[in-house]
């Protein structure tokens, strides 16, 4: 038992966390093409999907940009300022890591229901929606601002006292078993396995544009945090994927910004100020309960 | 839309669990569980009439070298026994010391007397001569090699660096 309660180092969580992520991209590349070879057997394949599919991988290289820009360091320091002020004398071992791991699970949770249920953060989360297909390359569709609200939301952690590293390993960890649901070619699993983990038939239903699929399963590992906070569908009905309105365009510059051209035409055509604020921290589609006469009538 | 009592559920849940889940991994992680684990794996050892890993004869600890750059100067190699004296680079307290002077390549270097346990294994090549790693600011400007570090810059924890007595082999690394 001794490995698991004895000190690591948080330069070598770190040093897995980028061998895991980086690992996984090249796994994940292997797997898309035993798809697409899966998809032509089945005569589904076709020039949108080949067109979608290398759309995703140009958000993701947009996403990288953005992020390096916007988020890079920022990111890093903003944790470890946080980390000063930890409540807890957490060292880092095995153990810590997996609670770790379970602690950011939820996180997970909660981050991605806010990033559907709140118009702003949605207008970015909106890219990933937006394929009306479902492989391993959806998942590394991202938004201009996908790397903004994890930041936010696993702040607590450090502020608990889990050392920056162990909190982005865990971060990651999620995000690549996160990835691994996003197939067809995975029908479903054992009950026991339903029941507990997040799997590709729950994730299926949370990319699902049918009405009772909508704003369900955010799972990331699992699942029970939608049992317990009554966000569960079971797939039942065949699962029409992508955004209730589709963008129906594989171009990348649509898939990336149409969130926001969205959201800003919304927000522009709500009369009065207090409405404008009310499309933005709302969930999509939101109207006012008593709609506002325009001043000019 | 969720009721006031499903948000305020969520908010209590995920509160609770993150307190206990943080209160857990401190309790979990202190010096105190992990003597009680070394206690609890002793006696399971005793229980089953085996010795324990840690007093295995498993050869003398042989160091392998690999990647000197030159052959200037001497390479130092240090065995630590003892989790505080590697954290803190301390050379009186080492379990074993070997000076040499440095080859191209590859070279071993064995310790006669460490035949069992387990060891840190701290390797520099010493171009100047000075014993002492060199540093220019916070990189270092000589060689250096920990077992199972990746870079020079890589500094692993005892637990990660620990390797049992036998050939080993150890890279030397140039920032």
């Amino acid at each position: 038992m001794e490995q698991f309660f004895a000190p690591i180092s948080n330069e070598y969580v770190s040093y897995l966390e980028t061998l895991v992520n980086d690992y996984f991209f090249l796994i994940a590349l292997v797997y898309l093409a035993f798809e697409l070879v899966r998809y032509a057997i089945k005569k589904q394949l076709s020039w949108t999907l080949i067109g979608d599919t290398i759309t995703n991988y140009i958000t993701l290289a947009m996403f990288i940009v953005t992020a390096a820009l916007v988020v890079g360091l920022f990111y890093v320091s903003t944790f470890f300022y946080v980390y000063q002020f930890a409540i807890f004398d957490i060292e880092t071992t095995w153990i810590t890591v997996i609670i770790c791991v379970i602690l950011a699970d939820i996180t997970y949770y909660w981050e991605h229901r806010f990033m559907h249920r709140v118009n702003f953060a949605w207008a970015t989360h909106t890219v990933h929606h937006s394929s009306p297909f479902f492989n391993i390359s959806v998942a590394y569709r991202f938004g201009p601002m996908d790397g903004i609200w994890p930041l936010l939301f696993h702040l607590p952690l450090a502020l608990l006292g889990f050392h920056p590293f162990v909190i982005f390993f865990a971060e990651i960890f999620v995000q690549v078993y996160q990835t691994v649901l996003h197939t067809e070619a995975i029908r479903k699993l054992p009950r026991p396995i339903e029941a507990i983990m997040s799997t590709p038939s729950h994730h299926r239903v949370h990319h699902g544009s049918n009405e009772k699929y909508l704003d369900k399963n955010y799972a990331g590992i699992f699942i029970i945090w939608d049992r317990m906070f009554g966000t569960f569908a079971c797939e039942d009905e065949k699962v029409v994927y992508g955004l209730v309105t589709p963008i129906e365009s594989v171009n990348p510059f649509v898939a990336f910004f149409h969130g926001f051209y969205r959201l800003g035409r919304d927000v522009w055509n709500m009369p009065g100020f207090f409405n404008k604020i009310g499309v933005l921290i709302h969930p999509p589609g939101w109207e006012p309960k008593s709609k506002p006469k325009s001043p000019a009538e | 839309m969720p009721s006031n009592a499903m948000r305020l559920f969520g908010l209590v849940a995920t509160t609770g669990m993150f307190v206990a889940g943080a209160w857990l991994a401190q309790e979990a992680s202190s010096p105190e569980t992990l003597a009680a684990v070394l206690e609890a794996d002793r006696e399971y050892y005793e229980s089953q009439d085996k010795v324990p890993p840690s007093q295995q004869i498993t050869g003398p600890l042989s160091v392998t070298l690999e990647g000197i750059r030159n052959a200037k100067g001497k390479v130092l190699v240090l065995a630590y026994d003892d989790k505080t004296a590697y954290e803190n680079s301390d050379p009186e307290k080492v379990a074993g010391f070997i000076e040499a002077s440095a080859k191209q390549g590859a070279m071993t270097i064995t310790f006669p007397d460490l035949t069992s346990g387990e060891f840190a294994v701290v390797a520099i090549h010493d171009e100047n001569g000075n014993y002492d790693l060199d540093f220019n600011g916070l990189t270092p400007t000589e060689g250096v090699g920990v077992s199972n570090a990746f870079g020079s810059l890589d500094n692993p924890g005892f637990d990660r660096a620990k390797v049992k007595a036998g050939p080993v082999d150890v890279t030397v690394h140039y920032y």
